[in-house]
């Protein structure tokens, strides 16, 4: 298995519970400056996973989601107090509904974004690890899917190249004849993805996966540096869902906006936010550094 | 060594989230105020200048609560709406005289400097009735404001005027009686900014301030008190409104209340729902005319009494979605009752519309196919459910909640509209059976 960051080497409960943490209060915050912050850290994670290619998912999902959703909720949504113009329906059309919908399509974007990183890093050995005892038809299915989407499309290249030298849908024919080898190739695909869901299930039961007393190998130590992350983990999110809790960290939308800077501890918050966020990224440029460094 | 450092900086973060966490306490408590949404008017009356002061920092909503010789009243103070923190005797002494009039005297010596919501909790049934709140100068008595009923039996008088000295009286009176002499002034009255007789010109276009202080028939002369600032454009005129309501000296009460040409009443035939689920309309009362049958005449202009009120949200205000409370207007109107010119033809709905736009009130509806007509979702930012699972938009003509849609109702000549808002099902606003059982 590549690694693709040194964080992705920790180990997977670690993982796993730093991104439930995040995407969660990414979900839960409306909080303007929590969502700048998952917004950009979002970005800077990804863009460390994955380098040149995430500026190519941002432009290609992000920046839609993104566009659509900002788009899409001030004609739908019609609270406010600031009435800018009126839309042909006679629905007015408030700054304070623009304003959500600039906060719902970050909030939205920032998910997205984590999510991929989420995908990128708890890959499905390190799933079935953590959940195979505790949920085993579960997480096999879950491990299944998610590889789902990959695995077919890889698998359609595979069947393309092949029909390629049959020479079907070659470059010079008419579309007609593209379109319907297009179709033959996607239907090739579909039966081999149902045979093959089969046979992983098949296999899987053929090695006793999920029976009582059945040990599986795994090369997961939970280290001292996995004890560390983990605790600031848990502190720094204790900070933050304590001044969730007390009521710190409330932004109002509707009717008119309104929020209040409740002084140096919501700073913290943010802070505290902002490192917690920034975990995995620090984690990785200090190893770089250290690498470097030792060379 | 680097284990040291860490436990250190975990150390220090702990002590941080802790010492944070006790501050956080405070600042919430500085936040919200320490008040509770109800309390007592003390024995003297007396509230100190103290109390105004925090509620005005945190812009909290307050009601409080006195009773005068069984009459329960309460007074809704918006901490926003407080200028100049002072002491104030909020205690009230209410009297009721007879079946239709209430004397109050206020134990304050000044005024407060802001204009609270008096509720006063008379326990009698008004149901189908107007009031109006009456000074007495002298040998007459001088109309000041409209008085809003709301309550299961419109129990609840609601004052909002905005001196809190001397004696006032609130009069209650017959709504249909009062509306069909209004009617049947303005029918006389085509165009409706022409005054018809001496009577009216009191209460006409001419100055608030000389209705105030004048009063020219012997008897009762009715003249409009109105606080707000509103300006009237080209389309809207403010002029005569719902005061003619407390004439009780014009003798045309007999007048013509003939059918406006076009209007079709409903004679009870009707025993079934219509196609679009609409109970039989009570006789006498206008049928719907569907949206797309109804033809606008531009070239004819008519008038009605308009008004927009949430004023039941001030009895109720402990059940408002709190992040509502900047929308609720301290004395609970939000459009005061004046007439508002119309085209011919025009159904509630477009005139509501349209004054929502002229006077920049914010609002939101949605057609509704189902019923044919389109529904209001809210008015300057109070939605439906705002206050409670039962609380929305109604509105009534003439003392009548339709049992159909606002794009359904034609208005005619003189009507007086009234959009209220409800938080239990019409039942707090006198039209509970415009919902249904």
């Amino acid at each position: 298995m590549k690694q693709t960051d040194e964080f992705s080497g920790f180990h997977p409960i670690v993982n796993f519970i730093y991104f439930a943490l995040i995407i969660g209060f990414s979900m839960v915050f409306m909080h303007p400056v929590m969502l700048f912050i998952s917004f950009v850290t979002g970005i800077t994670y990804h863009s460390v996973l994955k380098g040149k290619k995430s500026l190519l998912f941002f432009m290609k999902f992000c920046l839609p989601l993104f566009l659509l959703t900002m788009i899409i909720n001030p004609a739908f949504n019609h609270q406010g107090t600031i009435i800018l113009l009126y839309f042909p329906n006679g629905n007015p059309l408030t700054f304070e509904s623009m304003i959500y919908g600039l906060a719902a399509a970050t909030m939205l974007t920032a998910v997205l974004l984590w999510f991929a990183c989420f995908t990128e890093v708890m890959s499905s050995d390190k799933f079935i690890y953590l959940f195979g005892k505790i949920i085993p038809v579960m997480s096999l299915v879950l491990s299944m899917t998610l590889r789902f989407i990959p695995l077919f499309k890889k698998k359609i290249d595979e069947i393309n190249d092949a029909q390629k030298s049959l020479k079907k849908g070659a470059v010079n024919e008419s579309l007609f004849s593209k379109l319907k080898n297009a179709i033959s190739v996607f239907s090739i695909g579909v039966s081999w993805a149902l045979e093959h869901s089969i046979d992983v299930s098949d296999s899987m039961k053929a090695r006793g996966y999920g029976l009582k007393g059945r040990t599986a190998f795994s090369i997961y130590e939970f280290k001292r540096r996995d004890r560390d992350a983990l605790a600031i983990m848990f502190l720094l999110g204790l900070l933050v869902i304590a001044n969730a809790v007390l009521g710190n960290l409330k932004w109002r939308y509707f009717p008119s906006i309104r929020g209040k800077y409740m002084g140096i501890y919501q700073t913290l918050t943010y802070l505290a936010y902002f490192v917690l966020c920034l975990i995995p990224t620090i984690i990785d440029k200090a190893e770089e550094h250290r690498w470097k460094s030792l060379r | 060594m680097k284990r040291k450092l860490l436990l250190f900086f975990l150390c220090i973060l702990l002590a941080f989230s802790f010492t944070g966490c006790k501050d956080f306490e405070v600042g919430v408590s500085e936040q919200t105020a320490s008040y509770s949404d109800r309390m007592a008017i003390p024995e003297d009356g007396i509230v100190s200048a103290d109390v105004f002061k925090d509620l005005k920092e945190t812009k909290q909503v307050v009601t409080f609560e006195g009773e005068s010789k069984g009459i329960k009243y309460e007074w809704t103070v918006f901490g926003s709406e407080i200028t100049e923190p002072k002491d104030c005797n909020l205690l009230v002494t209410i009297v009721k005289t007879s079946d239709s009039t209430y004397i109050f005297n206020y134990a304050s010596k000044e005024d407060f400097g802001f204009t609270p919501l008096l509720s006063i909790y008379s326990g009698d049934n008004n149901e189908g009735k107007v009031a109006s709140l009456v000074e007495v100068r002298g040998n007459e008595s001088v109309y000041l404001s409209d008085v809003y009923l709301t309550g299961t039996n419109s129990e609840i008088l609601n004052v909002s005027f905005d001196s809190q000295v001397g004696t006032y009286i609130i009069e209650i009176s017959d709504e249909e009686e009062a509306l069909k002499m209004a009617s049947a002034d303005s029918n006389e009255n085509e165009p409706a900014n022409e005054p018809a007789n001496e009577q009216k010109a009191s209460s006409n276009s001419e100055s608030k301030a000389e209705s105030k202080t004048e009063s020219k028939t012997e008897s009762k002369t009715e003249s409009k008190a109105d606080s707000e600032a509103y300006e009237p454009d080209e389309y809207l005129s403010k002029s005569t409104s719902a005061t003619s309501k407390v004439n009780t000296g014009g003798g045309n009460s007999g007048g013509a209340s003939d059918t406006p040409a076009g209007r079709v009443l409903s004679d009870g035939s009707r025993t079934e729902k219509d196609q679009y689920l609409t109970d039989p309309v009570p006789i006498g009362k206008p049928q719907p005319v569907e949206p797309e049958n109804q033809v606008v005449n531009k070239g004819k202009t008519l008038s009605c009494t308009f008004s927009i009120d949430c004023t039941t949200i001030l009895n109720n205000i402990e059940n408002l979605n709190p992040d509502k409370m900047d929308a609720v207007p301290a004395n609970g109107i939000i459009f005061p009752s004046q007439t508002v010119t119309f085209y011919e033809g025009e159904s509630v709905f477009d005139v509501l519309s349209r004054i929502c736009r002229e006077n920049n009130i914010h609002i939101e509806y949605e057609w509704t196919a189902m019923y044919n007509s389109t529904y209001i979702q809210g008015i300057h930012n109070l939605y439906e459910f705002d206050c409670g699972s039962g609380s929305g938009w109604m509105y009534k003509v003439d003392g009548w909640y339709p049992n159909y849609g606002c794009s359904r109702y034609v208005l005619t000549n003189g009507e007086t509209v009234e959009w209220r808002y409800t938080c239990d099902l019409g039942a707090d606003i006198g039209g509970a059976y415009a919902v249904g059982e």
